[in-house]
C-alpha cells in the first residue's frame, strides 16, 4: 500500500515536471514567434537608423537580446539585412555582441519570486488570447501570454523537481554526477543541441540548482556548456551562406567559442588553484544560489562582450580572411560613394558616375550568362547578378536622394538631375535585361529561331560595350557612335518579325509569342541606351560650351 | 577563324571566315589597326565565309570605321550572308557602314 502510494506520488511529480517543461517550451515558442512578427518591419527600421553610433548599436543589441531572448533569430535578421544592403557587418557586430548581454534579462526575471505575478499574468493574457481582445494589441498580449506560460512552467518545474530528492533512486542517480564538473558541461552542450536554446537549458538548470538536484559549480559548467552547444549547431543553419554574409554568424560563433573556453579555464583555475574568480564574485554579489547562477550567465556574456567590443576591427579582418566576400557581394557593394563625400556635391557626383559605370560594366556579364560558351570569367547566374545590380542601384539612388538634401549649387543641380535621370534609366535597363535573359534561359526554342536570339543577344551586348566606352571616355565621337547605333529600330525589327512569323518558317505558337516579347524587350533596351547616351551628350556639350566660353 | 589579307592598289581586302568570337576579335583588331597604322585607310571586309560574329567582333568593325573615317578613309563591308546581314541590321550597322554586294562593287564605290 505504502509502495503504491509512493509510485503514485512519483508519477504525480513527474507529470507536473513534464507539464512544467511543456508550458515552458510552448511559452518560449509563443513568445519568440509573436515577437518576431512584431520585430520584423519596425525592428529593421530602427536597426538601420541607429547603428551609425557604436553606443546606440550596443543599446539596441541589449534591448533586442532582452526582447528576443535567444539571439539566434537576431543573427539571421541581421544577416538578412546585411545581404539586403541595409546594414554593414561592421555596424551589425555591436548589436549582436551586446544582444548576448541582453539575453540575461529573462534569466534574472525568473529567479525572483514572481509566482503570484506570473499567475495573474497568465490569467489575464490567456483571457485576452481566448477572446482575441484587444485586437490592436493582439501580438503584444500573445507575446505576454508566452512569457506567462514560460514563467509558470518554471514554477512547476521548480516546485516539483525538489520533491524528487525525497526518492532514494534519484539521489543515487544524482550522486553519479556529484563529483563531476565535466559531465554537466557535456550535458549542457548536448541538451542545447537538442533543444536549440541556451536560455531554456539555463533556466531549467537554475530551477534544479534551487532544489538541490544540481550543485552550484555543476550548474556553472552546464551554463558554459550550453553556450558552446549553440555554436556547434551553427553549421546546420548557415550552410547556405557564403562570403561576408556569413560573418555575423561566424562572429557569434567566435563569441561562444572564446567565451566557453575562457570560462571553462577560469572555472578549473578557481576550483583547483583556489584563485577567487567567477564563483567568488557571484557569491559576493548574492546569497541566493539562483541569483548567483543568473550572475554567472551575465558575467559570461558581459566579459566576452567587452573583450569583443575592443577588437571589432581585428575580428572583421580575421573573418574577411576566413570567408572573403564573393564576386556577387563585391559587385553589389558601392566602391566610391560614401557619406563624407555628400558634403562636396561636385565630387560626390563624380563618384556616382564611377558607380554608374560599374553598373554598366555588369550589363555584359548579364548577357554572358546566357551565352552557350561564356566569354567572361564571371561564373554567376543571372539571378545573382540581378541581385547585385539591384542592390548597387538602390544604394546609388539612395545616395542621390540624400545629395539633393545638401542643396547643391545651380550648376551642380543640373548635373545632379542629369545623373539621376541616367540612374533611372540604368535601373530600367537592368530590369528589362533581367526579363530578357530570364526569357531566353527559360524558353526552349528550335534552331529556326535560335540564330535570331543569338543575334539579338550580341547586338544588345554591343550597345552595352559601346556605352561603357562612351561613359569611360566621355568622348563626343564615341557618344555619337552609340547614338547612331541605337536609333529607332522599329522598322528593322518589324521586318524581322514578319519574316519569322510567316508560315514558311513554321514556328510554334510558343515560339511566336517568345519572339514578339523578346524583340519588344530588345527594342525597349535600345531606346533606353539611346536615352542614356543623349544624357551623356548633354553633359559633354555643356562641358565643351564652358571650355569655349 | 581565318583572316586573309590581300592588297589591291591602295585598297586592303580582309577576308574573314568562320566565327569571330572574343578571342578571334583580338586577332582581327590587330590586323585592322596594323593596316591603318601602315596608312592603308581604305579597307574592305569580305564576309563571304563568315558564319557568326560576336559583340566584340562587331566592336572591332566599329573601331575600324572610326579610325579610317578620322583619316578620311573608307571601311566597307561586303558579301553578307543572311545571318550576318540580320545581325548587322539589328545592330544598326546598315545605317552606319557602307555595305556592298561584293568586293568588286566595294572597290568601284571607292572611285
Amino acid at each position: 500500500m505504502i509502495l503504491l502510494s509512493a509510485n503514485f506520488y512519483l508519477s504525480h511529480i513527474i507529470a507536473y515536471v513534464l507539464v512544467g517543461l511543456g508550458f515552458f517550451f510552448i511559452g518560449l515558442k509563443f513568445t519568440s514567434n509573436n515577437l518576431k512578427q512584431l520585430s520584423s518591419k519596425r525592428f529593421r527600421k530602427i536597426l538601420a537608423k541607429t547603428t551609425d553610433n557604436k553606443f546606440s548599436a550596443a543599446g539596441i543589441g541589449v534591448v533586442s537580446g532582452a526582447v528576443l531572448q535567444e539571439n539566434t533569430p537576431l543573427v539571421y535578421i541581421l544577416t538578412g539585412m546585411v545581404r539586403g544592403g541595409l546594414l554593414t557587418n561592421r555596424k551589425a557586430f555591436p548589436i549582436i555582441n551586446w544582444s548576448n548581454v541582453g539575453s540575461a534579462t529573462i534569466i534574472f526575471l525568473t529567479v525572483f519570486n514572481i509566482e503570484l505575478a506570473a499567475i495573474y499574468l497568465l490569467g489575464i493574457t490567456s483571457l485576452s488570447v481566448a477572446f482575441e481582445k484587444p485586437k490592436s494589441a493582439k501580438v503584444y498580449f500573445n507575446a505576454l501570454f508566452g512569457i506567462a506560460l514560460l514563467l509558470y512552467g518554471i514554477i512547476l518545474i521548480r516546485e516539483n523537481a525538489a520533491k524528487l530528492l525525497e526518492f532514494e533512486f534519484f539521489k543515487d542517480a544524482i550522486s553519479f554526477t556529484q563529483n563531476s564538473y565535466l559531465l554537466p558541461f557535456v550535458i549542457g552542450v548536448i541538451l542545447t543541441m537538442v533543444t536549440q536554446s541556451t536560455i531554456a537549458i539555463t533556466l531549467i538548470a537554475i530551477a534544479f540548482v534551487h532544489t538541490g538536484v544540481l550543485q552550484a559549480e555543476q550548474t556553472m559548467m552546464l551554463i558554459y556548456g550550453c553556450h558552446l552547444g549553440v555554436a556547434f549547431l551553427t553549421p546546420l543553419f548557415s550552410s547556405g551562406l557564403k562570403g561576408s554574409a556569413k560573418h555575423i554568424v561566424e562572429f557569434q560563433d567566435l563569441f561562444l567559442y572564446i567565451g566557453s573556453i575562457l570560462f571553462f579555464i577560469l572555472f578549473y583555475i578557481e576550483i583547483y588553484l583556489h584563485v577567487p574568480l567567477v564563483k567568488a564574485l557571484v557569491e559576493f554579489l548574492s546569497d541566493n544560489v539562483q541569483t548567483q547562477m543568473a550572475f554567472v550567465y551575465l558575467i559570461y556574456n558581459l566579459t566576452t562582450a567587452i573583450i569583443f567590443a575592443l577588437c571589432y576591427g581585428r575580428i572583421e579582418k580575421m573573418l574577411n580572411k576566413h570567408s572573403p566576400p564573393t564576386t556577387e557581394e563585391d559587385m553589389s557593394k558601392s566602391k566610391y560613394i560614401n557619406e563624407q563625400s555628400l558634403e562636396e556635391p561636385e565630387i560626390a557626383l563624380q563618384l556616382v558616375e564611377k558607380e554608374q559605370n560599374r553598373l554598366i560594366d555588369m550589363l555584359p556579364v548579364f548577357v554572358d550568362s546566357i551565352r552557350e560558351v561564356k566569354v567572361l570569367d564571371y561564373n554567376l547566374e543571372h539571378v545573382q547578378l540581378n541581385r547585385s545590380y539591384t542592390e548597387l542601384s538602390q544604394e546609388i539612388s539612395q545616395f542621390l536622394s540624400e545629395l539633393v538634401q545638401h542643396h547643391p549649387e545651380p550648376e551642380t543641380s543640373m548635373k545632379l538631375i542629369n545623373i539621376s535621370n541616367r540612374q533611372d534609366i540604368l535601373i530600367s535597363i537592368g530590369k528589362t535585361l533581367h526579363e530578357f535573359v530570364d526569357l531566353v534561359k527559360t524558353t526552349s526554342c528550335s534552331e529556326k529561331i535560335k540564330s535570331l536570339f543569338v543575334n539579338l543577344i550580341e547586338s544588345i551586348d554591343l550597345l552595352f560595350l559601346m556605352t561603357k566606352d562612351a561613359s569611360d571616355s566621355m568622348d563626343i565621337m564615341d557618344i555619337k557612335m552609340v547614338l547612331m547605333l541605337s536609333e529607332d529600330r522599329g522598322e528593322v525589327l518589324e521586318k524581322i518579325r514578319k519574316s519569322y512569323l510567316s508560315t514558311e518558317i513554321g514556328l510554334s505558337l510558343d515560339e511566336k509569342s517568345t519572339l514578339l516579347y523578346l524583340t519588344s524587350l530588345f527594342e525597349r533596351m535600345v531606346w533606353m541606351v539611346n536615352r542614356y547616351n543623349q544624357l551623356l551628350k548633354t553633359i559633354t556639350d555643356n562641358k565643351n560650351a564652358e571650355e569655349n566660353n | 577563324m581565318e583572316i586573309k589579307t590581300e592588297k589591291r592598289d591602295s585598297v586592303v581586302i580582309l577576308s574573314v571566315s568562320g566565327r569571330i568570337d572574343v578571342n578571334i576579335s583580338t586577332q582581327l583588331e590587330k590586323e585592322v589597326v596594323s593596316n591603318i597604322e601602315s596608312n592603308n585607310i581604305n579597307i574592305i571586309v569580305d564576309c563571304t565565309n563568315l558564319d557568326y560574329i560576336s559583340s566584340s567582333g562587331l566592336r572591332v568593325l566599329l573601331l575600324g570605321l572610326k579610325k579610317t573615317t578620322a583619316l578620311k578613309g573608307n571601311f566597307i563591308l561586303c558579301n553578307l550572308n543572311k545571318n550576318i546581314a540580320e545581325i548587322f541590321d539589328i545592330s544598326g550597322f546598315t545605317s552606319i557602314f557602307k555595305i556592298c554586294e561584293n568586293v568588286e562593287q566595294a572597290i568601284n564605290s571607292l572611285g
